[in-house]
């Protein structure tokens, strides 16, 4: 019965609202409280917020300055240790913590310097498809009419190709395959889900008052466009890229285990993984490692994006 | 080019030039507004239109508040979205000190906007969530830089806050830390910026509560006086239309039926559907119910896509006969008050108007 | 201090229908959200009855409690965040508070049925008017589908919706406000209830059609002889319509008056700036008087009478006491049925 969550809102909104008045100086000490401020405030305070951003900055650390983390090299190898896979728990963050692979390689090295190529992808191909969905969504859902018509017919037929599909054959065309060629095949095919979201919270907000008092006071399109319709427009797209950064990053890890994203000697956790499957009877670890770190990964990037959803919507709760 | 600029500032020195009192600032003529309804997905092909204003004309006159009444879907906020030029007219004229603004753009359009604002209906909605309140009520600044120089927009927006009775600490807050009263006070504060000739009210209080309402219809008629504003009150309240109103026009189906002075509405109505509008709003006197004659009309207002022939009114007035469905009655003195001096004969859109107390005189 | 209504002194006897007391009666309510900032305290001993074929209208601002305790009486709160901490809802003298879900399932609806403000988001968009009507008798009475068409029928015109017929297969959006108002009194009459409870039922409507809707609302309570709780912030509504008012302010019933008596002599400071802020139609006054300050924040009631802050009247005592709903007497001592204040200085207000 949505007439009780109306009058749950009422009573929410009679909370909400301090009981500030001009002749009572006593409110004075309520503090300014913005709505990214609330939303933050609620954030510090949510565990599932807590736990990922830990992961992530850890994440990010490993990835911009690997050799904090492991002195000995991903891609030197000595057959001597081939599949040694004992782990000797005493030397956490020596090369031999973790095994090694076929070819002798540290799995501990090879994981922590893998790290840069997926977080590489995730971020990369999050901030392009943001941009560009967003601007497109934004021209879309603000201009309506034809510009509407024709921008999300393209987004449809974009939105038709099979996301995986899509790449390997965007790949295909390309003979070497680095990192920021795996970015631009996602990025390639991924800024639609940015462009329909942001197009519907564009929609929506343009039809609010404030928009409408910020024309009839002869404000530009740009003012409008970046300063009401955006702000307001932001909240869904920031929690739909913040989810999908954790798709793109095991997106990155299937096409390389497929053999058509990245390929050695270029050190990624699907690569490892790719090679890792041939021996899963011999030497499971080889496999096993690095898809903990991609799992990991991905769940921190999504735990991230439900808790900035819950705080920037705190209806869902 | 070079030509249309000029001519752009010709007209908005024009338009910055003092209307005395009494005489008309704003004549609306033959105002229309069609939205059409069209059908088909890629080939859109228009199939009718939806006639939300369908032929209003009145005058706005300096320092006077007029009322505009009417039930939802009557047409009268689409007639406050054309005279702010957030709709484009279909036809009709708009003339502000008699130049025509419906074909407007530019700085000439942004000219005007200075001196026509809007208080919106809904303050939960009417103020950006992102913006503090002294960056709300400073945007007009920002937009029209000539108004106020930089380093004279605080004290502005601050003095904006305290004469529309809120603290001006407050500058830094977000609408959410508001009620609506109070939110309702920043729109309206936010309105008076630019120091407009004219504002246009669409059902300024109809979201507040009781208790809240007369404060800011107070403070409505505390800013008329000190600023010498011109009035548009768009509101389905006819209590409180009358309460500030001057003059009154009552809207149906995208078309003025009634218009004249708040005593000739209220107290001498001529139109049946003013009639039935009067006396069905309930009176707070539990003294009046016994006896109070109420006209219930039957039915729903039609849709405006297919309004009826002749007096859109017919199809539920207990007057209409033949005449009514073939001949659109004209907004006009009707014939038989003519030349009288009476309150009866005032504007009214009827074949048979006629007069009939409703509202108990005291 | 008494906060007990005068009325359930006397134990009311356990039984459903030859229990002879009050149809409905609410004593003590408590309700409470429990939110992020705090604790916010909608209804605070919140105590009214309704008798059969009585009409009590509770008039009040938003966030004044008076939904939320129309919805504790239907066992509709959201809980949590609500929570009930204190109090009891009698139907016919039984607690329903203290009820099983299937017995209080068993008398929402069949006994107790409400009718909601926004009619459209009440109704379901998927399935047709006629079908949603039919399914109160299909579920209740184990009715076929082809006897509950006819009674679906039967009771659109009993609604007085035209062509009654010919529209019980039309889907929601196919009818104007005016008429899904209807719809929804007929389906919250389908099943002949004892009482019906009306959460603002016109606020959304059009003068000449809130006029029609209050009419026939009217009209059908007579009929059959049913209690009815008007919810209301609308004075005008309220005049129209109401046998006895209970005025609220922050979750707490300040009066209580036969209706005549509460538009003549109020006896609380709030009731009585109620009615002067109001325009009238059939004056054109001055400025308008009106209650300053706002509403009070839930989350901090002021203390002693939550009204204090904005009160013409207000004293020490004001801001240290709860004033108790007390019965209000004549200058010379003598009864006024049915009126009570919740101010201490009711006496100055009626009489000075």
């Amino acid at each position: 019965m949505p007439d009780v969550t109306k009058t749950a809102t009422a009573v929410e909104d009679a909370v909400a609202t301090p009981s500030v008045d001009a002749s009572a100086p006593a409110a004075k000490s309520e503090k300014a409280r913005s709505l990214w401020g609330d939303a933050w405030a609620d954030l510090r305070r949510n565990p599932y917020f807590i736990v990922s951003s830990v992961l992530i900055a850890l994440l990010l650390l490993i990835s911009a300055w690997p050799t904090l983390f492991t002195s000995a090299s991903p891609t030197a190898g000595d057959l001597v240790h081939h599949f040694l896979s004992k782990p000797e728990l005493g030397s956490i963050g020596s090369p031999e913590w973790l095994g090694y692979d076929q070819q002798g390689r540290s799995v501990y090295a090879r994981l922590i310097h893998g790290t840069r190529a997926s977080i590489i992808v995730g971020i990369c191909v999050t901030a392009i498809v943001t941009f560009v969905g967003g601007i497109m969504g934004m021209i879309s859902g603000y201009f309506g009419g034809w510009v509407d018509a024709v921008l999300s017919r393209l987004t449809d037929v974009f939105f038709g190709i099979p996301f995986l599909l899509g790449a390997m054959v965007v790949l295909q065309a390309f003979v070497e395959r680095t990192v920021w060629v795996v970015v631009f095949a996602l990025a390639f095919l991924g800024w639609t889900q940015i462009t329909r979201v942001m197009r519907g919270a564009v929609i929506t907000v343009k039809q609010a008052d404030y928009v409408h008092a910020a024309k009839a006071l002869g404000a530009g399109t740009t003012r409008i466009l970046f300063r009401h319709i955006l702000p307001n427009a932001m909240a869904p797209v920031i929690v739909v890229a913040t989810i999908a950064l954790g798709g793109y990053i095991s997106a990155e890890a299937t096409l390389s285990f497929l053999g058509l994203g990245l390929a050695a000697p270029t050190v990624s956790w699907g690569v490892d993984i790719s090679a890792g499957v041939a021996q899963i009877r011999v030497a499971p670890h080889v496999l096993l490692w690095p898809s903990i770190m991609l799992s990991l990964t991905v769940l921190a990037f999504i735990m991230l994006g439900e808790a900035v959803r819950n705080a920037l919507d705190p209806k869902l709760r | 080019m070079a030509d249309i600029g000029k001519n752009d500032e010709a007209v908005a020195a024009a338009l910055d030039a003092p209307v005395g009192r009494g005489e008309p600032i704003l004549q609306v003529r033959n105002l229309q507004k069609h939205f059409p309804l069209t059908q088909g997905i890629l080939f859109k092909k228009q199939v009718g239109a939806v006639k939300a204003v369908d032929g209003v004309s009145f005058d706005l006159y300096q320092g006077e508040t007029l009322g505009i009444v009417g039930e939802s879907g009557c047409g009268k906020s689409t007639v406050a979205k054309l005279l702010m030029n957030l709709e484009r007219a279909t036809a009709g004229e708009v003339f502000y000190k008699g130049q025509d603004i419906t074909k407007l753009s530019g700085r000439a359009l942004k000219a005007v906007r200075r001196n026509i604002q809007m208080v919106f209906q809904d303050p939960y909605t009417s103020l950006n969530p992102r913006m503090t309140v002294g960056d709300i009520i400073g945007e007009p600044y920002d937009i029209h830089p000539e108004v106020a120089p930089k380093g004279d927009r605080r004290r502005k927006v601050q003095e904006l806050l305290d004469v529309v009775g809120l603290n001006p600490e407050y500058i830094n807050r977000y609408p959410h830390q508001f009620s609506g009263g109070q939110r309702q006070r920043i729109g309206i504060a936010r309105g008076l910026a630019l120091n407009p000739e004219i504002i246009i009210c669409d059902e300024p209080v109809s979201a507040l509560d009781v208790s809240v309402q007369a404060q800011v219809i107070n403070l409505m008629g505390k800013l008329q006086e000190e600023f010498n504003l011109s009035y548009l009150f768009i509101a389905h309240d006819l209590s409180i239309v009358r309460h500030i109103s001057d003059r009154v026009g009552v809207m149906y189906l995208g078309k003025m039926a009634e218009i004249g002075t708040d005593e000739q509405i209220y107290e001498h109505p001529t139109h049946p559907y003013t009639q039935a509008l009067l006396s069905a709003v309930p009176v707070p006197d539990p003294q009046a119910r016994a006896h109070r004659e109420r006209i219930i009309l039957t039915g729903d207002v039609p849709s405006p896509a297919n309004p009826p022939s002749g007096c859109s009114f017919r199809t539920r007035c207990w007057k209409a006969q033949e005449r009514c469905s073939q001949e659109t009655p004209i907004l006009a003195v009707p014939a038989r008050f003519q030349g009288q001096n009476t309150p009866a004969a005032h504007f009214s859109a009827c074949h048979f108007a006629e007069e009939k107390q409703v509202v108990p005189v005291h | 201090m008494s906060i007990i209504d005068n009325t359930a002194t006397v134990p009311a006897p356990r039984g459903g229908a030859d229990h002879n007391g009050p149809l409905l009666e609410v004593r003590d309510l408590h309700v409470e959200f429990h939110t992020r900032d705090g604790v916010a305290k909608a209804v605070n001993g919140v105590n009214y009855s309704v008798n059969a074929g009585e009409t009590l209208a509770v008039l009040g601002e938003s966030g004044s409690g008076k939904s939320v305790t129309a919805q504790a009486i239907m066992g509709i709160l959201d809980m949590p965040p609500g929570k009930i901490p204190h109090g009891e809802i009698l139907f016919r003298g039984e607690d329903m508070l203290k009820m099983s879900e299937e017995e209080r399932r068993k008398i929402r609806g069949r006994k107790i049925a409400m009718i909601f403000q926004d009619a459209l988001s009440s109704l379901n968009p998927v399935l047709s008017v006629g079908y949603q009507l039919g399914e109160m008798f299909r579920v209740h009475h184990g009715m076929s589908k082809k006897d509950a068409k006819v009674k679906s029928i039967e009771l659109m015109d009993k609604v007085k919706i035209p062509a009654a017929k010919a529209r019980v297969s039309d889907y929601p959006h196919q009818f104007s406000g005016g008429m899904r108002q209807r719809i929804m009194i007929a389906m919250a009459l389908a099943l002949e209830p004892d009482l019906i409870i009306a959460d603002e039922p016109t606020t959304a409507l059009d003068v000449t059609v809130q006029a029609q809707v209050m009419d026939l609302l009217a009209e059908l309570q007579q009929e059959y002889n049913m209690g009815l709780i008007l919810i209301t912030h609308d004075l005008g509504v309220v005049a129209d319509v109401a046998d006895k008012i209970a005025v609220m302010y922050a979750g707490r019933i300040v009066e209580q008056a036969p209706v005549h008596e509460l538009y003549g002599r109020p006896a609380h400071p709030y009731t009585r700036g109620l009615l002067d802020s109001i325009p009238r139609l059939d004056q054109k006054g001055q400025e308008l008087y009106a209650i300053k300050g706002l509403p009070p924040n839930l989350l901090k009631v002021p203390t002693g009478c939550a009204f204090n802050p904005r009160c013409p009247k207000a004293d020490d005592i004001c801001r240290t006491e709860i004033p108790a709903l007390a019965p209000v007497t004549e200058q010379d001592g003598s009864d006024l049925p049915g009126r009570k204040s919740a101010c201490h200085f009711w006496k100055e207000t009626i009489h000075g």
